[in-house]
């Protein structure tokens, strides 16, 4: 099972190789948004960056639509990735 | 310097689409073909004044409401184009050539399922579940409805549920589960790499209706043709875009031709292959993600084509129908480039008329070829291709021929090949990349390029974006014509159409 400590270094490591965004701004509460700077149309991409990372499949749906700071997302991965292990 | 409101770069079957549908509402449109004709693969070519087709030979969704009859009420040209539907006896018939076994299904999904049951007496719950799956998949998919066009769907489990798991959870019996996916082969993504949902999509409208059309593909193009010349659409052929100039605030200013010209336009959409798209677009307007998510795209097999005629028989007997031959019932080793047996083959015996006016039994067989495997010729052109290439071609042509007199042996002796093309053919007649037939395989969890890109006046169709083949295709350029055209107009405009 993967550690929150896995995931907040791996979910780091997609911002800073795939968006190219500085380590200093990747906390918890920075808004994916209006502080890491992604629009609607890099959502898709993140998606894809991320299941390819955490080799997972990210649905559409309620839960992803939520999500607005890294914190969330990273405690989202977490869900996903504890669900895959039950 | 000439001004457009839309440049439409692709000539096939989606960019014919958008091209007449913002034509229609009043847009001054250029469509850019790569080519020296439009149409693609719609295509159609003569051999000894016989026309043979390319790259369409059937679709789905000719029947009564069928999301193609409504598209093509819409663009104004159902009149001329007239489906011969594939049904009775001997119409679809599938075979796995290993066990000699020959299932003749029937056309519509209520005698499809029927069929399954004749063959299949112990497997009947599994059928009619697989049939229910199908159904409930059409009923959430909302842009198969022209009417509903647009409007997004919720994700459903068998959006998330590859067609093999589905497979595996209904039968044990590898001849039913060989049936249910032999469809595959008709977009060109094995079972566990597709998901349940898009399976699904295409292969139920397929249950639904097979159908060719009179004078094939041309019957588009010709259509259309006429179309764009009542509304003054310009056709640039031989021609695409190089570059992209003078952006500002993401938007693209100017559109340099590779004819030399520049040209100015409020927007642009691509209709071609994801990766071709990417080498005319400055690179630094896009994100690293979104350029590795293209670059992972996987480019769909093509086919290897063999054309002829059967001389000296009754053209009143001789079809329409398709054959569909499979070594093996697992139609993952089949559509996998690792393939080291046979492939798949599909037999279509049709009627044309030739340019002499006399009716002719022809043959169209095509199987699926993997362009790595025609790697060491890749680097040459048409007509000057070496001599192992020709005797690679000769002994493909030659099992086909081998294979098509075991299922119809009474042609034995007056079946005439004509021509034969590979993926390089495709390749270099076509300008599809790798030769392919389908665009980018459309994997389970994957996101196409559809819709707008990070450059805001550029856009993305084809049937790379949304499902393969020529429904998928057309369905997307109604999408983003909606998105170009503005959701209450394109509603009214489509609603006003399909009311006549």
């Amino acid at each position: 099972m993967v550690s929150e400590q896995e995931v907040i270094k791996l979910t780091n490591e997609v911002f800073i190789d795939s968006f190219e965004i500085e380590k200093s701004k990747l906390v918890p509460e920075a808004n994916i948004f209006t502080d890491l700077g992604l629009d609607s149309l890099d959502v898709v991409d993140l998606v894809v960056a991320l299941q390819k990372k955490f080799a997972v499949t990210i649905r559409d749906d309620e839960r992803i639509r939520t999500i607005r700071t890294l914190g969330d997302l990273q405690q989202f991965i977490l869900t996903i990735k504890k669900e895959i292990g039950k | 310097m000439k001004r457009y409101d839309h440049i439409v770069v692709g000539g096939g079957i989606s960019g014919l689409t958008l091209t007449l549908l913002l034509a229609m509402n009043g847009k001054k449109v250029l469509l850019l073909e790569k080519g020296s004709h439009v149409g693609g693969s719609l295509t159609r070519f003569d051999k000894k004044n016989i026309p043979f087709d390319t790259g369409f030979h059937f679709t789905a969704g000719f029947s009564k409401g069928g999301i193609l009859t409504d598209m093509l009420q819409v663009l104004g040209i159902s009149e001329q184009i007239k489906p011969i539907f594939l049904s009775g006896p001997g119409s679809g018939v599938f075979v796995f050539e290993k066990d000699n076994l020959i299932y003749d299904v029937s056309s519509g999904t209520e005698n499809f399922r029927l069929s399954l049951h004749k063959y299949f007496p112990q497997e009947t719950l599994a059928i009619d579940t697989y049939i229910a799956k199908v159904k409930k998949v059409w009923q959430f998919t909302p842009s198969l409805d022209l009417r509903k066009i647009g409007v997004s769907g919720q994700a459903i489990d068998e959006d998330y549920l590859s067609l093999q798991q589905v497979l595996d959870s209904l039968t044990t019996n590898n001849h039913l589960k060989g049936l249910l996916s032999a469809f595959c082969v008709c977009y060109g993504v094995s079972p566990k790499e597709t998901s349940f949902a898009n399976h699904a999509r295409i292969a139920g409208g397929l249950y639904e209706s097979v159908a060719r059309l009179q004078n094939g593909g041309e019957a588009f193009i010709q259509a259309f043709k006429n179309r764009f010349s009542q509304f003054n659409v310009e056709i640039c052929c031989n021609t695409t875009i190089s570059d992209c100039t003078e952006i500002e605030n993401d938007c693209v200013g100017k559109f340099v031709l590779t004819n030399g010209e520049t040209i100015t336009s409020g927007d642009c959409t691509f209709t071609i292959h994801p990766q071709e798209i990417l080498k005319v677009l400055p690179r630094q307007y896009f994100k690293k993600a979104f350029l590795e998510r293209v670059a992972a795209f996987e480019t769909s097999y093509g086919f290897f084509c063999v054309s002829g005629i059967v001389e000296n028989v009754d053209p009143s007997n001789f079809g329409p129908s398709i054959a569909s031959l499979l070594p093996s019932t697992d139609l993952n080793d089949l559509l996998s480039p690792k393939l080291k047996q046979e492939t798949a083959l599909a037999i279509i015996r049709c009627v044309e008329t030739g340019k002499d006016g006399k009716k002719y039994c022809t043959v169209n067989a095509f199987g699926p070829e993997f362009y790595p495997h025609l790697k060491q010729w890749a680097d040459s052109t048409v007509g000057k291709r070496p001599a192992d290439y020709y005797e690679y071609k000769a002994q493909r042509v030659q099992r086909v021929k081998e294979r098509f007199y075991t299922l119809y042996p009474q042609y034995q002796d007056n079946f005439k090949v004509l021509d034969a093309a590979s993926v390089l053919t495709f390749r270099d007649y076509l300008f599809s990349p790798e030769g392919n037939a389908y665009g980018i395989k459309q994997k389970m969890g994957q996101f196409n390029l559809f819709g707008k890109l990070p450059l805001m006046n550029i856009y993305v169709a084809g049937q790379s974006a949304v499902l393969p083949g020529i429904v998928g295709a057309m369905v997307s350029s109604f999408i983003v014509g909606r998105n170009l055209i503005g959701k209450d107009t394109f509603s009214n405009f489509i609603e006003g159409a399909l009311s006549n």
